[in-house]
């Protein structure tokens, strides 16, 4: 036989033979031990926990103070497997079906998934005592409301919902922060427009009339009066006028205890008929319904040439807006902006009601009971006030104090954030940080405020005669070929509508009917299954 | 002078005709239409949000600002994502070319045995996709998942790359290949000493093809990869910009306010940063690669 011949052959497959086995042979270093404490209350074995979340973690990061802290506290060693945020559905999926979870995964919840993984044996069950073993998770996933309607399902708990709000929830009932606009206040005051803290669509586009008609800016033909995206229009137009006009709540149980499908309600047609008026009257960009992103708020906020935009209810959509208008247009946005939230033309207060969470906190299937109880002691720590301000505002003393008024304030030097100093907290496994931002000294305390009063007004006007649309578990969590295929982009179909020719309620009759081969099926699944 | 040649010199000006004219305008127009947007591309990377909110379809700004370049290099990620592309590059694409070029010329000669069953086997992996849970699983058994391993060998074999490279070599003359058996060559010999080098046009092609394949791969490294430090440039590049662009509204809101930034601008910037390399290394295989593609995609 000629060796030459064969050496470069088996070279070959040897050098890949080699490549593949030296990188592939990884040691698996996971240490088991249990979760026995010592004297001092600290916990005796090392545990290696793989942890999957969003927060980027680079090289290096986890040998900061905070970090150490965390690992030297619970006596962990952290496996961070990091997901990006457009990769995360996938990648989740991915990891789940193939039995590759991590010991403990950020997930965003989807109701169908979960009950086949569920039914697959894709997720660690929990035991029956937790509750009583980690009281503060407990108290905040009670808050979840998912977490008991899942436990009904599947009888027993096989996830975390994440709490959007816990020890800082700003009203109740709590509805979307959406609906919330800004309008130009020196203009309104320069065109004898009233500031309210609410407003009807009607008078709104009244003010965008006046604006329209007296330019106060002196902008001219640049000038926007109403500087709404099509889903804009959707939220502060038509939802204002009809409840159940938005994807969220399109299928609902009616008074009569059958359900019905929202955009064929004849509020519905109200709000379009306000709409295309706007449109009509060249008080709505000629193009808005083609604008993406951020191209309707940047007129306000970085261009100064419009009058109204939507800008939502959260005191750091607030805090954006001022860092966006300073550094685009150098002025402060609290001399110039006003916000407030928006009635339907009947003066009823219109909108969704939140449900308090988003995301999940899941385990893998295979975790040791160990690693578990290790992982949950750290969440219950997380969820205490000390573990919140630890997570929020650092080290006490050191990066925050309470001033005179027990208020925390930051010992940061001016410029620098908790995340400059501590990047990724990612230990924060839990709550989510909407909680700690209606207190955080970070965002201007005058915009906190206001989100807040808000959040009540808007509480108090959809309670007191106001129309919420009620978040409907049963809806909420059906799941059927028929629900997913009924689902439309309403934020186009509505613009469409009002852009085309003839008349608005003829094709919004004709509209409604094109769509009942897809809606019906969903309307006659439903009614069979909860209607009275 | 012909009638033919009177009149074609009645459309002469200087030494091009008015066809030659037609031409040219046309084909400015078309250069045109492609240097435009590519040109609005670099301009919106080194405009201002107030300048782009005003003019989005500026050929190039008023007041040019490298702010966008700045928070992406300020950012230590892009040279980890830089280096680590490199290292998927520097090793995938020898391995590629290796695979590719063996199976090729195995697959062009004629006595291979089984030929036809090897050759229906890659070109019914072109047709049928087994989906990337079974490929997951693969990976997953070889203790490959979270090694840049993963993204380097499934990233290493192209079935329309190695029929490109079949066809180029049953297109050289069987006679070579016997005259070098006659002198003793084995087939590895023949391979590197006498059908490699001849086949510059369709290596150099095939070399772009793997080498921007690559450089601008991300799906296989959004799959596979676990760490932050160890994915390639065009995912760092994608989680710049989706943070960039993040709505705060999310989890971490103050934090993600502070990160927030010209989203368009850093796209753009994004999108030339990772231009460049590939735009360098194209001209130095363009004269081979109309040729190798052609000759490839021919059967002779």
């Amino acid at each position: 036989m000629n060796t030459k011949k064969l050496f470069k052959p088996l070279l070959a497959v040897a050098l890949s033979a080699v490549m593949l086995t030296v990188t592939a042979c990884g040691k698996d270093t996971a240490s088991s031990g249990g979760n026995e404490k010592d004297a001092d209350g600290n916990y005796k074995d090392k545990l290696k926990i793989s942890v999957a979340q969003t927060t980027e973690v680079k090289d290096g990061v986890l040998d900061n103070e905070f970090h150490k802290y965390w690992m030297d506290k619970f006596n962990v060693e952290w496996d961070y497997n990091y997901v990006q945020w457009d990769s995360w559905p996938e990648k989740l999926r991915l990891w789940i079906n193939s039995g590759d979870l991590p010991d403990v995964a950020s997930w965003n919840y989807v109701h169908g998934d979960f009950m086949n993984y569920v039914d697959q044996g894709l997720l660690y069950k929990f035991p029956d005592d937790w509750k009583e073993r980690w009281p503060n998770v407990a108290a905040a996933y009670k808050l979840t409301g998912l977490g008991d309607k899942l436990e009904e399902l599947t009888g027993g708990t096989y996830i975390l919902p994440k709490p959007v709000y816990y020890q800082n929830k700003p009203a109740d009932p709590l509805v979307n922060q959406i609906g919330v606009i800004a309008i130009r206040k020196d203009w309104a005051k320069a065109v004898g427009f009233e500031l309210k803290d609410a407003y009807t669509t009607s008078e709104l586009i009244h003010y965008a009339e006046l604006v329209k008609e007296k330019d106060p800016g002196k902008l001219g033909s640049k000038l926007v009066p109403i500087s709404y995206t099509a889903d804009d229009a959707l939220t502060n137009i038509i939802m204002a006028n009809s409840e159940h006009s938005r994807v969220e709540s399109a299928f609902y149980k009616g008074e009569d205890g059958k359900f019905h499908w929202g955009p064929a309600d004849p509020e519905t047609l109200t709000g379009l008929k306000l709409m295309q008026k706007a449109y009509k009257e060249g008080l709505l960009n000629p193009e808005f319904y083609t604008w993406k992103n951020n191209e309707g708020s940047d007129n306000f906020r970085v261009k100064g040439v419009a009058a109204m935009m939507s800008l939502g209810g959260l005191a750091s959509y607030r805090q954006d807006m001022d860092k966006n208008m300073q550094k685009n247009l150098g002025v402060s946005s609290d001399d110039l902006v006003h916000t407030a939230i928006v009635l339907g033309d009947d003066g009823k207060y219109r909108n969704l009601e939140q449900p308090n969470f988003w995301s999940a906190l899941i385990f893998s299937p295979n975790i040791s009971k160990e690693k578990f109880e290790r992982i949950m002691d750290i969440i219950d720590y997380s969820t205490t006030k000390e573990g919140q301000m630890l997570l929020n505002m650092g080290f006490e003393g050191k990066d925050w104090k309470y001033d005179e008024n027990k208020e925390p304030v930051s010992l940061l030097p001016e410029g620098t954030t908790l995340e400059d100093k501590y990047p990724a907290r990612f230990e924060g496994l839990y709550i989510l940080g909407d909680d700690f931002s209606i207190v955080n000294p970070a965002i201007k305390k005058e915009y906190r405020d206001r989100a807040v009063e808000l959040f009540k007004e808007k509480a108090k006007l959809g309670s007191e005669g106001g129309k919420l649309a009620t978040y409907d578990w049963d809806v909420q969590l059906y799941d059927s070929k028929a629900k997913s295929q009924a689902s439309f982009d309403y934020q186009n179909e509505y613009a469409n509508l009002i852009l085309q020719g003839g008349d608005l309620e003829a094709n919004w009759k004709k509209w409604v009917q094109s769509k009942q081969s897809l809606v019906q099926p969903v309307l006659d699944e439903l009614n069979s299954k909860f209607a009275k | 002078m012909s009638t033919h040649a009177e009149k074609r010199h009645k459309y002469r000006v200087g030494k091009m005709t008015l066809l030659d004219y037609i031409m040219f305008i046309v084909l400015i127009v078309l250069a045109l239409i492609i240097l435009i947007p590519f040109l609005n591309v670099i301009a919106i990377s080194l405009a201002s949000q107030k300048e782009y909110a005003d003019n989005p379809m500026m050929l190039w700004p008023k007041h040019p600002t490298l702010d966008a370049y700045r928070a992406l290099f300020e950012d230590g990620r892009l040279l980890t994502g830089f280096w680590n592309t490199i290292k998927i590059l520097v090793v995938g694409l020898p391995l590629s070319l290796f695979l590719t070029s063996t199976m090729a010329y195995g697959l062009s000669r004629n006595k291979f045995p089984g030929k036809k069953f090897i050759f229906f086997l890659v070109l019914f992996t072109m047709i049928f996709n087994g989906g990337i849970v079974p490929l997951y699983l693969v990976m997953k058994s070889l203790h490959l998942t979270g090694s840049l391993w993963s993204v380097i060998l499934v990233g290493s074999f192209s079935a329309f790359n190695m029929i490109l490279m079949m066809n180029y070599f049953q297109g050289l003359p069987e006679s070579l290949m016997e005259s070098a058996r006659l002198d003793g060559a084995g087939e590895w010999r023949i391979l590197f000493s006498v059908v490699l080098p001849l086949a510059a046009p369709i290596m150099a092609t095939i070399t772009l093809f793997y080498g921007v394949a690559f450089w601008n791969g991300w799906y296989d490294a959004m799959i596979f990869l676990r760490k932050a430090e160890m994915l390639p440039l065009q995912n760092v590049l994608r989680t710049i910009i989706v943070e960039s662009s993040t709505n705060v509204s999310n989890a971490a809101s103050v934090d993600a306010l502070n990160k927030s930034g010209f989203s368009t601008g850093m796209k753009m910037a994004s999108v030339f940063v990772s231009m460049v390399p590939i735009m360098c290394f194209f001209p130095m295989l363009q004269k081979h690669f109309a040729k190798g593609v052609l000759t490839g995609a021919i059967k002779t």
